[in-house]
């Protein structure tokens, strides 16, 4: 009797399940054209969660949609703490978006799940009128196509407090050796010489990958997935990092970007290796003029040479809707126009930098109040950006970066010296050996 | 009792009726999403929703051949104790300072509650902002009584960030094991504590002899139920530490959400959990089956 | 003795408090002054309220909330109530067995259950709305509740229901007219316990929810946290904004909540 209930009660729950999975064999006819009346809808999905970028990016795409009537943008604020685990799962069922802001080995990630659409013509037809810079375009191109249409880029650069300096008497560092010597001398009592995050987080991940880029170790790994991880210059970065630990106050191991910041604004450290987003909030937070906001590109180590990470964001298209494709390179014509696109890269000004020749030339760039207050500190982060590498992509596109990026491997490394004892040359053995084993 | 026991016809179906919304409530939210995630551990899926290969038990080999795992383990079990010793200790204290009811006890015992009641995240903010490395109150505190020259910086120090981060959770959740304490406490009556003074037992004697088996019941159920929610948390420790640092607050549940959206090894994360939930049902079993008071 | 409690219970409430007041306070100070530890504001500002209230939507993510845990509230009640009368009420074949079910629940890590739940909901339809959250926390909610309602309904003497049942009354009428009016603070703390989970609750919000204007408070809140900037002032106010309408809400009902417990629950 008791086995007979349980029977329909399984019967019950398998029903229920299979009745639940043909609605969702059924659902994504329903759902793909929307546009009943004539208006192409397209949903785009950005992570810029701070209010300042939110209400630009709003400004800028009402202003398309007044524009064309016949195509209405519907931009939705994400954040990229779900960029791995939503995202996929929304775009498997059918509800994720037709345009998502990505970086260079976010891509490589989702092309595994999502029907990413190439964008070479609509990329060709930009290239001409705009002439996108090659750094920010080559880490899209692989397997004869290129996935996303980049639109800003993120660049790291030496901020020093030049009043600090000045009055230790300092000038700015231009070497590794230097950087030291700076450090050291700036760390008395309550102040320290630098501010680096070393808690295993993607802040942490970029500050050192703009040593091993200046430090000559720039390739990580290479085109067909194979780890170069071990070697003696990376070995040296690690040891510059932990060596400039010590004059880095004693909490870095828990900061991501935001203290380096907030610490160099209050005065307490006096330089700092991140990108842009120092201008705006300088004079405000600080309570000093823009000019002692000091800034050099990253200090070349032994061996090296300038440079540091560069990282272009893109918009990759994920339908592939004709009618759609065709709104979306509207979208990107009206978005390069130079009096449009100065205005879409500061919202959030000295962070997003222009990825075109007519763009970075741009009256909308140059005339924002912040970017004009700091006009040559901006110009030595377009200059150093051009210059930029990004791990994964030096050495033709690893395809599998992502799974390196994802852990952050290159953060968990330093912490085995910080946290664990190791030395730099075990440190990185052991680096290696995880990196090796992620991409199998 | 004879006229309740033997319903007839459509009575006998009244009780199903009754458990069928909830059961099957739980059973289309827990334990279909479940039979994916059993699926799953058989594949060598990487992102969600890519597709993987047919691997058999390679994902179950490799989790239980994995020092990570076992490692995890080991926090997860210092979690569980710590917090479990922690918070009884204070709910126990709070629900024998407050067992007498008078306007001021009850006054408290409602307000006492109210770390419970807030978000985590909110919590988190809370502490990291005490605590925090480099303008925190604590370390104003501590340097300004001398004890430390220079900040410290607990949540992202190795030895204590385990700790501190206990003691953040312990924060949030002792005062919810206090009320139920203390709903168990009012179940005693007063006449067997003046029986106790009368034969001349201590308060000490009392508690043991008297308190603590009173509260049979709670002590299962806090001992069951507790136990796999603070097993489970997860939210906490990823927000204050993101299991960090080198894996220092790693427990099993964030070992699996690393596996899964840090490493992008779905399959090999479902079979991480499908390992852990058996041990659990092992421990729930052994635990009702040997810890349960008897019913009647 | 006697000051032995006094001490444990002063250094109790400080614990408690303090980080409360030190939050609440610290919101209150401009900007250049909020790194500083002093206990009391030399100046008040408002600054970065009128700043979080301008520049967020921090009205749309608390009525989003208010909606979600109504929701969950009402349907948590719903269906614990019927089931409380069946497991705890009535003997059938297979109780020990839903009871176990029901309470199985607690045994899996929610956190692996994100993206099949996930799946499920989109195959619902029911990404990116309310009603969604609704689902799931009801999940999270009801369990508990059932062994909550243990001890209100076994306050209620069983012969209640046998003199009904002489008197010819069915079991549900018994349930709806008899024993119902009997459980009220059971409901009431149900109630209240379902508000609060549905209120804190956090990784299943985050992702099942696309849209901006469908944001719970703490989702609100994180995004408020941003990615570059820390920004304290902002934080501590947005956790005091976020805190805020749960203490009133529990100023209200709380009592009934800690009452409901402390008297009915175990038996």
């Amino acid at each position: 009797m008791r086995h007979k209930k349980w029977v329909v009660l399984l019967l019950v729950v398998f029903g229920l399940q299979s009745i639940l999975a043909a609605c969702s064999s059924e659902k994504p006819e329903e759902a793909a054209p929307k546009a009943a009346d004539g208006v192409t809808e397209i949903v785009l999905w950005h992570m810029e969660e701070p209010p300042n970028r939110v209400e630009r990016f709003k400004e800028i795409i009402d202003g398309f949609n007044q524009a064309n009537p016949d195509i209405k943008i519907i931009s939705q604020v994400q954040s990229w703490g779900d960029a791995y685990s939503k995202f996929p799962a929304a775009i498997q069922s059918g509800n994720g978006p037709d345009l998502l802001f990505t970086i260079p080995d976010y891509t490589t990630l989702i092309k595994e799940v999502a029907d990413i659409q190439p964008m070479d013509d609509i990329i060709a037809s930009l290239d001409e009128k705009h002439d996108f810079f090659e750094t920010a375009l080559t880490p899209y191109q692989y397997e004869d196509h290129t996935w996303a249409v980049p639109v800003f880029g993120m660049g790291q650069v030496l901020w020093y407090r030049s009043d600090i300096l000045n009055e230790a008497g300092l000038t700015p560092p231009t070497t590794w050796d230097e950087l030291k010597a700076v450090a050291e001398k700036l760390t008395t009592g309550k102040q320290y010489g630098i501010a680096l995050p070393a808690s295993k987080s993607m802040a942490t991940d970029q500050v050192l990958y703009s040593f091993l880029a200046s430090g000559g170790a720039k390739h990580i790994m290479n085109g067909s997935n194979e780890i170069t991880f071990d070697n003696e210059k990376t070995v040296a970065a690690y040891q510059m990092y932990s060596d400039l630990l010590q004059f880095s106050p004693p909490d870095s191991n828990t900061y991501q970007w935001g203290e380096p910041q907030a610490q160099f604004n209050a005065g307490t450290v006096a330089m700092a290796i991140e990108k842009g987003q120092y201008l705006s909030t300088f004079e405000a937070e600080s309570g000093r003029p823009a000019s002692d906001l000091g800034v050099v590109p990253m200090p070349v180590g032994e061996g090296g040479e300038e440079s540091s990470i560069y990282i272009p964001n893109g918009i990759m298209l994920l339908t592939g809707d004709a009618k759609k494709k065709e709104a979306v390179a509207k979208f990107f014509e009206y978005l390069f126009e130079p009096e449009t696109y100065g205005k879409f890269v500061n919202a959030e000004p000295g962070l997003f930098l222009p990825v075109t020749e007519t763009g970075s030339q741009a009256e909308s760039f140059w005339s924002d109040p912040v970017i004009s207050k700091f006009k040559p500190q901006v110009e030595v982060l377009m200059e150093s950006s051009k210059k930029g590498a990004l791990f994964g992509f030096t050495d033709g596109v690893a395809s599998k970066v992502g799974v390196i990026a994802g852990p952050n491997y290159i953060a968990q490394t330093l912490e085995q010296m910080t946290s664990a004892g190791k030395s730099a040359q075990e440190a990185v053995s052991w680096g290696q050996e995880l990196m090796e084993a992620a991409v199998k | 009792m004879d006229t309740l026991g033997k319903a007839k016809g459509a009575g006998r179906l009244l009780p199903y009726l009754l458990v069928a919304p909830i059961v099957i409530w739980i059973v289309i939210t827990i334990f279909i999403p479940l039979f994916s995630v059993i699926k799953e551990s058989f594949y060598s899926t990487g992102l969600i929703g890519s597709k993987g290969a047919f691997v058999g038990f390679d994902n179950y080999k490799a989790t239980l051949t994995s020092p990570v795992y076992w490692g995890a383990w080991k926090k997860s079990l210092v979690w569980v104790f710590g917090n479990g010793l922690a918070q009884t200790l204070l709910a126990f204290g709070i629900g024998l300072l407050l067992n007498k009811a008078t306007r001021f006890t009850n006054w408290a015992r409602t307000w006492m509650i109210i770390p419970w009641i807030i978000p985590t995240i909110v919590v988190a903010i809370f502490w990291q902002w005490i605590f925090n490395g480099s303008y925190g109150i604590f370390n104003h505190i501590l340097q300004a009584l001398h004890i430390i020259d220079k900040p410290i910086n607990l949540i992202g120090d190795n030895t204590w960030s385990l700790p501190i981060v206990i003691f953040i959770n312990t924060w949030h959740w002792f005062p919810f094991m206090a009320v139920i304490i203390l709903a168990g406490l009012s179940t005693i009556s007063h006449e067997m504590y003046e029986a106790a003074d009368v034969d001349g037992a201590n308060k000490w004697q009392q508690f043991w002899s008297i308190t603590f088996p009173s509260l049979g019941k709670i002590t299962f159920a806090l001992g069951l139920v507790g136990t796999l929610w603070s097993f489970n948390i997860f939210d906490t420790i990823y927000i204050l530490t993101g299991g960090g640092p080198a894996g220092a607050t790693t427990t099993i549940p964030v070992m699996i959400y690393q596996q899964a959206f840090e490493s992008y090894r779905i399959g090999q994360a479902s079979a991480t959990s499908i390992i852990t939930a058996c041990v659990l049902i092992v421990y729930a079993f052994f635990f009702i089956k040997y810890v349960a008071p008897k019913e009647d | 003795m006697k000051i032995f409690r006094y001490i444990f219970g002063v250094l109790l409430t400080f614990l408690i408090a303090f980080p409360f007041y030190w939050v609440i306070i610290s919101s209150f100070k401009p900007a250049d002054q909020i790194l500083k530890p002093d206990l009391f504001p030399k100046v008040f500002t408002l600054d970065h309220y009128r700043e979080l209230l301008n520049q967020t939507s921090y009205l749309t993510n608390l009525s989003n909330s208010v909606i979600v845990a109504i929701g969950t509230m009402a349907i948590s009640v719903l269906i614990v109530i019927p089931a409380g009368y069946a497991l705890y009420r009535m003997k059938f074949p297979g109780r020990r067995f839903f009871s176990t079910l029901i309470l199985a629940t607690y045994v899996f890590p929610g956190i692996l259950l994100l993206v099949p739940v996930y799946q499920l909901m989109s195959n619902l339809n029911l990404v990116d709305s309310l009603l969604g959250l609704i689902v799931i926390n009801v999940t999270f909610a009801a369990p508990f509740s059932v062994w909550l309602m243990q001890g209100f309904y076994d306050s209620v003497p069983l012969v209640l229901d046998e003199a009904a049942a002489i008197d010819g009354a069915s079991r549900l009428r018994t349930m709806l007219v008899i024993v119902l009016p009997l459980i009220g603070p059971g409901i009431a703390t149900i109630s209240i316990y379902a508000f609060i989970t549905s209120w804190t609750e956090f990784a299943f919000s985050s992702v099942l929810i696309s849209s901006e204007s469908l944001r719970t408070l703490p989702i609100g809140l994180n995004a408020i946290m941003g990615q570059y900037t820390v920004r304290w002032g902002w934080t501590t106010a947005g956790a005091t904004l976020t805190l805020l309408p749960v203490v009133i809400f529990f100023a209200f009902v709380g009592k009934y909540f800690v009452k409901g417990l402390t008297a009915g629950a175990v038996k």
